[in-house]
């Protein structure tokens, strides 16, 4: 089970970078398509073309990366503080919290820094609201937000030990509800009294992935009944993960095309957390299936956190560059993913590997930019 | 120190910490440490499976177990195959 979970943590990286490389896919697309067609942007014209439903398959396909993350994570958290005190267990979520805040917070002032020489400034409560937020790229959200489960986990891991069924059933209300209110502000729906609870649905904070982290915690405490769902239902979670891949494009169809505007960022859906679910379930119950790259995508896995850090800025710089010196890429869908790809992994993996000479200044400090 | 240990603390040291000695003692907590977390205790595991030709039963991956050198080594040798 063990390598399972890192295999799928491994994927799960390789998830998160295609998530922005398909990103970068649509900005090319719909916001940069007068670099390689005499359009004016944004033109959607692209919108329902093979390319535009190769990226829309791509994002919906690795939508298992962000709760693979989590569940991870609270899988961990109940391996190591669920037989501990409360002291123990604190003691471990704050040297946790740090290893994730430092790297967090040197990146992000990096960011800054390459903004700021770009013009691009904010005041002292803005840049305080990106880091509170995570909103210095947008892959940072996941780093707030996974430090808001650890405070959390205590708590979680408490009724996760008296009541998991309860805590499961409550924490998949709460983020199916906050992913509900998605789908109603999307299509423009006056929630009038409850406006105030949009506030609940920013990526960034718990409610919209309390369950993930939960089950995650849930598991770690009854792995031997976990290994038994997930290989006796293996067939029939496959099944329909299978099936959810299409209907999960289909269904985000459906809601661009209640929008009020053309295009919206794309956000996790109710069909997406069933998929997601599936997904993991059936992955870990073909517990002896042989994945293509295993070897590297568990080396992978272990560097995920200096992976997930650098590869946005790296994403972001790579894009743009491309944007200026070879425009034409940003018509070949394929190709650009290809190209992004190769920058999102690659890049980091570069970074990390010189970090990490024998000869490297930074080296002692690796773990402080890496995690 | 016994190969069992010496060989989890190079790995230890090397690996994650990337630190050769910061493995202070075989009884160091490596968890309320900071030094392994999620990912790298799944490579850690993952590693002694590989290294120890041992299926580790998901129901032993416990703290106790895995929580510093000493247990791990103290973990294998009474599971030990030979034992």
């Amino acid at each position: 089970m063990v390598r399972r979970l890192l295999l799928l943590n491994g994927l799960a990286v390789v998830g998160a970078v295609l998530n922005h490389t398909t990103g970068w896919g649509f900005t090319a697309m719909f916001w940069w398509v007068h670099r390689y067609l005499p359009v004016e942007p944004p033109n959607f014209d692209q919108m329902g073309s093979a390319g535009y439903y190769l990226l829309l398959g791509l994002q919906q396909a690795i939508m298992f990366a962000v709760p693979a993350f989590l569940f991870v994570s609270g899988y961990f958290i109940a391996f190591a503080t669920g037989r501990q005190d409360l002291k123990g267990s604190w003691r471990l979520i704050r040297s946790r919290i740090i290893y994730l805040l430092v790297p967090y917070l040197v990146w992000s002032l990096l960011v800054f820094a390459a903004d700021f020489v770009e013009g691009k400034r904010q005041t002292v409560a803005g840049y305080a609201e990106m880091l509170v937020m995570g909103r210095t790229t947008p892959a940072y959200y996941f780093i707030p937000l996974l430090i808001q489960l650890y405070l959390l986990s205590p708590l979680l891991v408490r009724a996760a030990k008296r009541y998991p069924r309860a805590l499961l059933a409550g924490t998949l209300i709460v983020q199916l509800g906050v992913r509900t209110l998605v789908y109603l502000d999307t299509w423009g729906f006056d929630l009038g009294a409850a406006a105030p609870l949009m506030e609940l649905t920013g990526s960034w904070f718990f409610p919209g992935h309390l369950f993930w982290f939960s089950a995650g915690v849930v598991v770690g405490l009854n792995p031997v009944v976990f290994q038994r769902i997930a290989v006796g239902g293996r067939k029939l979670f496959l099944a329909g993960a299978s099936f959810l891949l299409p209907l999960g494009v289909l269904e985000w169809q459906q809601i661009l095309a209640g929008a009020e505007q053309p295009w919206i960022p794309i956000r996790e859906t109710l069909l997406d957390s069933l998929y997601a679910a599936l997904f993991i379930l059936a992955f870990m119950g073909y517990e002896s299936a042989r994945i293509p790259f295993s070897q590297g995508l568990e080396k992978l896995a272990g560097k995920a956190f200096g992976v997930y850090l650098v590869h946005s800025p790296a994403l972001q710089f790579g894009a743009r560059a491309i944007y200026f010196v070879a425009p034409w890429l940003l018509g070949n869908v394929l190709l650009l993913q290809a190209v992004l790809f190769a920058i999102g992994v690659g890049v980091p993996l570069l970074v990390m590997g010189v970090a990490d000479l024998n000869w490297s200044p930074v080296r002692r400090s690796y773990r402080y930019l890496f995690g | 120190m016994d190969t069992t240990k010496q060989i989890l603390t190079e790995y230890v040291e090397k690996e994650i910490m990337r630190r050769p000695g910061g493995v202070t003692s075989e009884d160091m907590d490596l968890l309320s440490t900071g030094i392994l977390n999620s990912l790298s205790l799944l490579q850690l595991i993952s590693f002694v499976e590989r290294k120890f030709n041992r299926q580790i039963p998901v129901e032993e991956i416990v703290y106790e177990n895995f929580h510093s050198v000493a247990a791990m080594a103290n973990y294998l040798k009474a599971t030990s195959p030979a034992s």
